[in-house]
């Protein structure tokens, strides 16, 4: 056994998980497995592997491990599984403060309770800490924003071991820096986030939600452009087509709002396709499968659609402005089998299978385009530069990791820095 | 609560690099600053500079060394490169209407004047957004998007002079931040010259730039970080209806109720905005638009969206208001009647300029369910210092925005206005609330930091500026304390206001 394993162990014999194959990251499993119950134990494991030089992976459930490289052999894992309760939530204020364990959804019906919400689509199992490390959202995005208009604060344990806050519990903050921001989506290169204060929404009073199938994706695109040429106050507005050659895209619309609202936004959409019949709206947002998958998402959750059965491929997630979409859309136009989410400004799209000089060429077209993008989910296919070629500014980035992560132990060599 | 100061220290007469405070410009520093953007552009006398000693914080003057016009981001560079040569300090300023001293020129700073750098740009409709120089007026910007029915939604109630480079800098907010968020909300991209003076991009107008947000981490550090030489702005669309009313209430204690009440109720209106009656009788004898004398507070609210909502909404605004003993509300009939009524908001500081000769604004935030709290809390401290505290702020947010009346010829009424002030911070904080919701740190709330942030926060913080700007000479002394380790011996921090004051005479 490594010497600091066992120096750990003994340190830490509570907080030790034994079963390491249950932590695997990438298919590799951690030399230890830790999960620290209160902030100061998580400054101290991590403390230990800066002086060690023992590389880190924080991690929740797991849930967003694939969108980084793999991690290094010998590794610590420091789980936030046992950090999971919701530490104050005053529904007068509309701000809820967690720790980075609790899972999203566990920690939506706490505050649903209250009557508010979290806008945001998450994968079932995510915890908060994994959501805000990746910075995931989901379609919804599109009306609500992303989480970086929902965080007031942070606390972190960055990778020298010292426990940080930023930010504040109140719903507008000029006060110093603001390194919650740096933090959303840094993915654990900077530290550990151990707590996070989210300004919340009150739950809608009613929801809706639309299909219609069109049977090319371009007739899809083009009737989410007219509707959200329309400036509705959607929750989103967006083109799904399932994998599989048969299925048909869709055109899938979420809205909120009071019922003399959602009759107004219902004509509107009927106004702005007029030849395309819209499914039943299901003002309940709970009943069809569709609305599994995106509408529900506010309480339930983000139901992401399985990853597809492959031996190469992987996801490719892309943002660009709404007049390059077309463009960015020409560069993958002949993967038209994978799975298909698109929006004004940004796409996932399943390819399967993937060669790497595909992989090459699509990275280097979207670069030509200015397309930011990120490969995720990579099976089977060597993919060197994830996040498309270095640029300029990564070397800020790199010295403001060893600024906050001297010894570079956090997720070292999984991310852009 | 830990004692301010501590280890932190808010004036130093010499920087973390041992460069002293407080010098003379090299005259070889003025033949380069000349040579970078022509010696016409480059102001030293007294005579021309003094308008550059302070901000909107008047009480806070340094003299700068010189002021330069610059046209450009390279000339930006080029000075800033100059300055780095002498390692002497330079500070960006735009129109100056900051409230908390983040443009002074502290220990004689080089000011690099941007308001000839006021082009709009590009318009981008169809991918809403706009790309501006960093001395473009905040109003100017909606005007120029305002005939495809967009604007730029962050809206400081000094939009009609203050820039988008200081409200980057500053990450200002406004009354309608309530529903559409602060700056940083509405800004994509960022182009910057680095305290070294390398020209840098973050960001831009497409979603999922890889790696660190270096925008939201440069929005709100208050020219700490460099200097904002382009932004890529979000364009919002207008809303389709817009309901404007204004609830008078017989105390300011129960308008402050209905706000909790309100946001209680799950009700996000686009702004929420409390009036006192010291500043409706200011504004009135001024303007006089009307507004009821007699009231103890009234509530400018704002609502908008579907016109088809909008009615369902006011009533259901209305009703939390009646239950707090509103006595009447008046609804805007149409966008003039609106405006009016907005007047009155907007050129509430200008009033009091006519009733006071000095007065200290602060920007505490608190948690929205203390309002009442805090309102009562203030009006003690108004009767125990026997000063005026009129009160006129984003109740929404719970953004307070105290305005202490003095007069400053009074060293007696000074001191016990900076008491109050401190006394009004001490409860923001022990509320759990933050110093500032909008105006930033500066140099006037900078020694109350460490009430909010422990040793290690600050340190945290100050090893991001290292990477920055490791010599501290852009906006040195500003936004963040510096670290204990470089104290010279012996040497008391002094008390911020009367510091500054001093060392300039």
């Amino acid at each position: 056994m490594i010497d600091w394993v066992s120096q750990l162990q003994a340190r830490f014999p509570q907080r030790t998980r034994t079963s390491t194959a249950e932590f695997a990251v990438g298919g590799m499993r951690p030399a230890i497995a830790l999960s620290p119950a209160n902030n100061n134990e998580a400054a101290q494991i991590i403390g230990f592997a800066a002086q060690n030089k023992i590389p880190v992976i924080p991690c929740g459930r797991r849930t967003n491990q694939e969108l980084l490289a793999p991690p290094p052999s010998d590794f610590l894992l420091i789980s936030t599984r046992s950090m999971e309760s919701l530490i104050h939530h005053e529904p007068g204020d509309m701000v809820a403060t967690v720790q980075a364990g609790m899972r999203f959804y566990a920690f939506s019906d706490a505050i649903a309770a209250q009557g508010q919400w979290l806008p945001i689509d998450a994968p079932p199992g995510a915890t908060i800490g994994g959501i805000v490390a990746a910075n995931t959202h989901g379609p919804r995005a599109w009306g609500y924003g992303k989480l970086r208009d929902m965080i007031l604060g942070m606390t972190v344990v960055n990778g020298d071991g010292v426990l940080r806050k930023c930010g504040a519990k109140v719903v507008k903050n000029v006060t110093g820096y603001s390194l919650d921001k740096l933090y959303i989506g840094s993915f654990g290169t900077l530290g550990l986030i151990t707590e996070v204060t989210f300004k919340l929404r009150p739950l809608p009073a009613e929801g809706i939600f639309f299909e219609a199938s069109f049977s090319t994706i371009a007739e899809g695109l083009s009737a989410m452009r007219a509707i959200a040429a329309r400036n509705l106050p959607l929750e989103m507005v967006r083109v799904f087509k399932l994998r599989d050659e048969r299925a048909m895209p869709k055109v899938v619309v979420c809205a909120t709002g009071t019922h003399t609202e959602l009759i107004r936004i219902e004509n509107e959409l009927r106004a702005a396709v007029p030849a395309v019949a819209f499914g039943d709206s299901d003002k309940e947002g709970h009943r069809s499968s569709a609305a599994q998958r995106s509408w529900v998402a506010g309480t339930r959750g983000y139901r992401r659609l399985k990853v597809f059965p492959m031996e190469c491929g992987a996801t490719l997630r892309f943002g660009c402005t709404s007049s390059r979409l077309d463009s960015a859309l020409k560069v993958v136009e002949i993967h038209q089998r994978g799975h298909w989410s698109l929006g004004t400004t940004d796409g996932v799209i399943d390819i399967s299978p993937l060669t790497a000089p595909e992989a090459a060429r699509i990275s280097s077209e979207f670069e030509k385009l200015s397309v930011n993008f990120a490969w995720e989910n990579i099976v089977g296919v060597n993919i060197p530069n994830r996040w498309g070629a270095p640029r300029p500014e990564w070397a800020l980035m790199k010295q403001i990791k060893s600024a906050l992560d001297p010894a570079g132990i956090m997720n070292p060599g999984r991310f852009v820095v | 609560m830990p004692a301010p100061a501590g280890g932190w220290r808010f004036e130093q007469p010499v920087n973390a690099h041992g460069i002293p405070n407080y010098r003379a410009l090299p005259a070889a520093l003025l033949d380069a600053l000349k040579s970078a953007v022509g010696p016409a552009n480059v102001l030293t006398g007294r005579d021309e500079t003094t308008v550059y000693d302070c901000d909107g914080l008047t009480l806070h003057k340094s003299p700068p060394g010189a002021v330069v016009f610059v046209k450009n981001a390279a000339e930006i560079s080029a000075v800033v490169k100059a300055c780095n040569t002498h390692n002497y300090p330079f500070i960006a300023r735009g129109t100056g209407t900051g409230l908390s001293g983040g443009v002074i020129a502290l220990n004689n700073a080089i000011v690099i004047e941007l308001a000839r750098m006021n082009r709009v740009l590009e318009v981008n409709i169809a991918d809403r957004y706009a790309v501006v120089e960093p001395g473009v007026i905040n109003a100017s910007l909606t005007k120029a998007c305002a005939a495809h029915a967009l604007h730029f939604a962050p809206d400081p109630s000094s939009q009609g002079a203050c820039t988008i480079g200081g409200n980057v800098a500053e990450n200002s907010g406004g009354p309608h931040t309530l529903k559409y968020g602060v700056t940083i909300n509405h800004i994509l991209g960022i182009e910057a010259v680095l305290p070294n003076g390398e020209i840098v991009t973050f960001g831009g107008p497409a979603p999922m730039t890889p790696g660190y947000d270096l925008v939201g981490l440069f929005v709100g550090s208050e020219g700490t970080f460099g200097i904002c030489t382009k932004a890529w702005c979000r364009l919002t669309p207008n809303p389709e209806a817009v309901k404007t009313l204004l609830a008078v209430f017989p105390t300011i204690d129960a308008a402050s109720r209905a706000v909790t009440g309100i946001i209680g109720a799950g009700i996000v209106p686009a702004a929420l905005e409390l009036i006192d009656k010291h500043i409706i009788r200011a504004v009135e004898s001024w303007l006089h638009l009307g507004f009821p004398l007699d009231a103890g507070a009234v509530l400018l609210i704002e609502l908008d969206g579907l016109r088809d909502g909008l009615d369902a909404l006011a009533e259901r605004v209305m009703a939390v208001c009646t239950e707090h003993g509103c006595i009447s509300v008046r609804v805007a009939k149409d966008n003039a009647e609106r405006l009016l009524l907005w007047k009155a908001r907007k050129q509430a500081f200008g009033a009091i300029g006519r009733i006071c000769p000095s007065f200290y604004i602060q920007d505490g935030v608190i948690p929205r369910t203390r309002l009442p709290e805090m309102i009562a809390k203030i009006e003690s401290l108004s009767k125990k210092y026997g000063l005026t505290v009129c009160n006129v702020f984003h109740a929404g947010d719970g953004n307070l925005h105290p305005i202490i009346l003095f007069d400053e010829r009074e060293p007696k009424q000074l001191d016990d206005a900076l008491a109050c002030n401190s006394e009004i911070m001490r409860t923001v904080v022990e509320m759990g609330g933050a110093l500032s919701g909008e105006h930033g740190i500066g140099i006037e709330k900078l020694e109350f930091m460490p009430m909010v942030y422990n040793e290690d926060d600050l340190e945290g913080m100050s090893r991001v500026r290292d990477v920055f700007d490791p010599k501290r000479l852009s906006n040195p002394g500003k936004a963040v304390p510096s670290r204990k380790c470089w104290e010279v011996k012996g040497h008391e921090a002094p008390r911020l206001a009367f510091g500054v004051r001093k060392a300039h005479g």
